[in-house]
């Protein structure tokens, strides 16, 4: 069982309010309980077949991709001829190869991750324990701003880095995505928890607003700056709809708008969009399988106490 | 968390001392929000009052002279067949899937709290597609849901008579709601698991100890209890589903015959393929009212002060 610091998603056994009154009672509890495993099995395959087949269409030939499909047997799974050519073509793409999308899709979202991460932590801090007038009003204002979809803001953001002439640059991708209201109200709930005898005590020592923030708040909320940089890495990596209006140049293109494109064209080349996506999707996948906990617990924290 | 904890400690009287604490934090706290608040403004604030200027007029990046129209945009809108047929589509896709992945989310999470082995690979696989993009997601589902695609081969292997799914302007809308749930159903599912774990046992117990039955204590505490996490799902799910684009952008293009034209994709194709952006401004605005309304409403429904 995973412990996560605000507490185990998961409950331990409860005793619940039933308990065994007899032999049957435990026979069908029994028999409900293989049910349940005979279900989430079922459930299961649902949500982790598309992968498979996914990562196995990545491995083999175009032709074979369709052969096998119907009717069903191992061969859905299981390619005949094993191949690479696929992900080796696509690092020969023209007019732009794929490791230039990967770059581009890595240089962002870390981008986006760090720069946030600075950002919001700092005016999060600010509205946790420097109170100053109307602090209250700024807060509610930045919430506001939360209800407004970005879809709505997409036509005056497009414009306006239009007259930037930012369009198809790094900047465009990033500087938009930097504040964050989301982040800065989970990152102020966690930091008004951390004790404030803890941060008395560093400026009382002579430590700096900046001090006392650097060396006592952040070590302190480091599994929430975890949580919070997943959430964004994920976001940045994910987007879709800004970066097509935004960098659609094959120079910029991050990898999503590039697998886009592959779907999109005439003649779809199938095996190349497979092993494009694989290699946009495992990766993140192993990332969070690895750091579950923290952002699971970010997802909890946005959810329930907002 | 008491209130105003965090305020600074007030005295009668303020010595020039405390006044000059007092300043040197004002000034600590303007550093600290620079960034933030540069960044709000410019890529929030200042372009939601833009895209509101805008919809007043007739702007078009092909013949960018900007000419003031009044609510003509807002007319031409609520006068169009297709934004009509976009609306009507986004309300029934919305409305289908947050019902479908909310009592989902609830299934799984009640499924999965208990002690069982396995729990963490079960609840692993339900949220991987919540951390795959919707464009990867698109991609492979547009496959899964062809004439001879996986989910036909499936539906043949246990005797049943393939579908058209994204062929037919009778299940297109219905098929990209089936693949949404299926992607956002994980991520509803922890909120609710957090949700249960919140309910103290003793509660359950002590319904025990008054002879409520399990079944009993389902609906009379499990449920009541749950309302908090309900909202989110709920007000979160409706806000992300007026919002659909992606999968329709890749799979249907909006058809066959405008079956899944959603708003937010027409509002693209207005502002970035016909590049009226003064129209298009109009209709995100209409949008974001919908939104609003909705969200108000949920949170009118479902409030509850129930503390516990």
């Amino acid at each position: 069982m995973r412990r996560t610091t605000g507490g185990s998603l998961v409950v331990p056994a409860r005793a619940g309010p039933r308990a065994v009154a007899s032999p049957w009672v435990a026979v069908r509890r029994a028999g409900g309980r293989a049910g349940l495993y005979a279900g989430l099995t079922v459930l299961a395959a649902v949500f982790l077949v598309p992968y498979l087949w996914m990562v196995a269409s990545s491995l083999r030939p175009q032709v074979e991709i369709f052969r096998y499909v119907s009717p069903l047997s191992w061969r859905t799974f299981v390619p005949e001829v094993l191949t690479f050519d696929a992900y080796r073509e696509l690092f020969r793409l023209v007019p732009a190869p794929f490791s230039r999308y990967l770059m581009n899709s890595v240089i962002v979202a870390a981008a986006v991750t760090g720069l946030s991460l600075a950002v919001n932590a700092m005016a999060a801090y600010a509205f946790a324990r420097l109170a100053f007038p109307g602090r209250d009003v700024l807060f509610a204002l930045f919430l506001g701003t939360m209800i407004v979809p970005f879809e709505v803001l997409a036509i005056p953001l497009y414009l306006q880095v239009r007259t930037l002439g930012w369009v198809n640059t790094y900047q465009a991708l990033i500087i938009p995505w930097v504040a964050n209201p989301l982040g800065i109200f989970l990152l102020r709930q966690f930091f008004q928890e951390i004790p404030r005898e803890l941060e008395e005590a560093a400026r009382i020592d002579g430590c700096s607003y900046f001090g006392a923030f650097r060396h006592v708040v952040l070590p302190n909320a480091v599994p929430a700056l975890v949580a919070f940089a997943l959430i964004r890495f994920q976001a940045s990596w994910d987007a879709f709809l800004w970066p097509l209006i935004a960098a659609p140049a094959a120079e910029k293109r991050v990898i999503q708008v590039a697998i886009a494109s592959f779907v999109t064209e005439v003649q779809t080349r199938w095996d190349l969009t497979f092993a494009a996506s694989t290699m946009a999707t495992v990766p993140i996948i192993v990332v969070f399988l690895i750091l579950q906990r923290y952002y699971v617990q970010g997802v909890v924290m946005s959810g329930l106490k907002g | 968390m008491i209130p105003g904890s965090d305020r600074a400690p007030q005295t009668p009287r303020r010595t020039a001392r405390q006044s000059g604490l007092a300043r040197q934090r004002y000034a600590a706290a303007a550093v600290f929000l620079l960034p933030a608040t540069v960044g709000i403004v410019l890529f929030a604030v200042l372009p939601i009052l833009q895209a509101l200027r805008l919809s007043f007029f007739d702007y078009s990046l092909l013949n960018p002279q900007p000419v003031f129209v009044g609510g003509a945009n807002y007319v031409r809108a609520v006068q169009d067949p297709v934004f009509r047929i976009a609306l009507r589509n986004t309300l029934v896709y919305a409305g289908l899937l947050v019902v479908a992945q909310t009592v989902a989310a609830l299934g799984l999470a009640l499924a999965l709290h208990r002690p069982l082995r396995g729990l963490a690979f079960f609840r692993s696989a339900f949220f991987i597609p919540v951390v795959t993009s919707l464009v990867v997601i698109s991609t492979v589902w547009k496959l899964l849901y062809n004439s001879q695609g996986f989910i036909n081969s499936v539906l043949q292997a246990l005797g049943l008579p393939p579908q058209p799914f994204l062929a037919s302007a009778g299940q297109a809308l219905a098929s990209l709601v089936a693949m949404s749930a299926w992607k956002e159903v994980g991520f509803y599912m922890l909120i609710f698991l957090a949700g249960l774990q919140a309910i103290p046992a003793e509660l359950y117990e002590s319904a025990a100890i008054d002879g409520a039955t399990s079944w009993q204590g389902f609906w009379r505490i499990t449920i009541p209890l749950l309302r908090r996490a309900a909202l989110f799902v709920v007000v979160v799910g409706t806000i992300s589903a007026f919002k659909v684009f992606t999968p329709v952008y890749l799979m249907t293009d909006g058809g066959p015959a405008d079956s899944t034209m959603v708003l937010v994709f027409y509002i693209f194709r207005t502002a970035f393929r016909y590049f009226e952006m003064g129209f298009a401004a109009a209709m995100s605005f209409l949008l974001l009212v919908i939104v609003l309304v909705f969200t108000l409403l949920q949170f009118r429904l479902l409030r509850t002060t129930v503390e516990y």
